[in-house]
């Protein structure tokens, strides 16, 4: 991983899906701003796969390889899923999606760190 | 009959989350039970059948007709009593649960989640069903 990546990500998704969830408990589809951020994260967080994936094959290993593989994999598909589901849902409930999958990616980052470094 | 549509609207976010879990799961048992098996195959067992429940759930909601709702349903039932059966069991016999599963203390390693979806998802169902 690269770790400073994985803290804007981190702050990035946290403040992105309290925002969309508030959106949602409005009654609002996203914003221009927010879809883009929505785009943002997913573009960052595929970004942290690959630097994580080439790390791995280049040889860098973190305690707990399993895990990592395990959470990297779920990271990797959540926000395509996200983005879809977000898409084809314009209505609040799209926005609740959006900052759903955001908050979740935030805790993977998080766990994904947390194995990466120990 | 808009109003049976159960994959549409809040629908949508279950059917997210479902498929969330079902990879989640899927993706831990997996490496589990391919890597270290013998540590703690109940454990690792339940969450691939946790894993399966998910999926299976999923394809009810993406369904979304008569049959998917159904399988829903039938998927949502054993979803609540593995998590309520498995999270009193991890806490009563601590021994044999040596590692976690998705289901283990109400899915507190999950955030409760677990818990709460067939709830939710159950009572979304409700509100959604054919009116005859």
């Amino acid at each position: 991983m690269w770790t400073p990546l994985a803290y804007v990500i981190i702050a990035g998704a946290v403040g992105l899906g309290v925002w969309c969830l508030v959106s949602g408990a409005r009654g609002r589809y996203l914003n221009q701003p927010q879809y883009s951020g929505l785009l943002l994260l997913a573009a960052a967080v595929l970004v942290q796969c690959i630097v994580a994936a080439v790390r791995l094959v280049a040889g860098e290993r973190p305690s707990d390889v399993i895990t990592f593989v395990g959470y990297l994999f779920t990271t990797a598909l959540l926000m395509p899923a996200g983005v879809w589901l977000t898409r084809a849902e314009p209505t609040r409930w799209g926005s609740v999606i959006a900052g759903s999958a955001s908050l979740v990616v935030a805790v993977l980052t998080f766990r994904c760190l947390q194995v990466w470094t120990s | 009959m808009t109003r049976s549509a159960i994959n549409t609207g809040p629908g949508r976010v279950l059917l997210f989350l479902y498929a969330l879990f079902a990879l989640a799961a899927g993706a831990r048992a997996s490496v589990q039970i391919a890597t270290r098996f013998d540590e703690a195959p109940v454990a690792y067992l339940l969450s691939a059948f946790a894993a399966v429940v998910y999926l299976v759930a999923t394809v009810g909601f993406v369904r979304g007709d008569h049959g998917g709702r159904r399988l829903a349903i039938v998927c949502l039932l054993v979803e609540l009593v593995g998590v309520l059966a498995v999270g009193t069991l991890s806490l009563v016999l601590t021994s044999a649960f040596p590692d976690e599963t998705v289901w283990s203390q109400y899915g507190r390693g999950y955030g409760f989640v677990p818990l709460a979806l067939p709830v939710i998802g159950l009572l979304w169902l409700r509100a959604t069903r054919e009116r005859q």
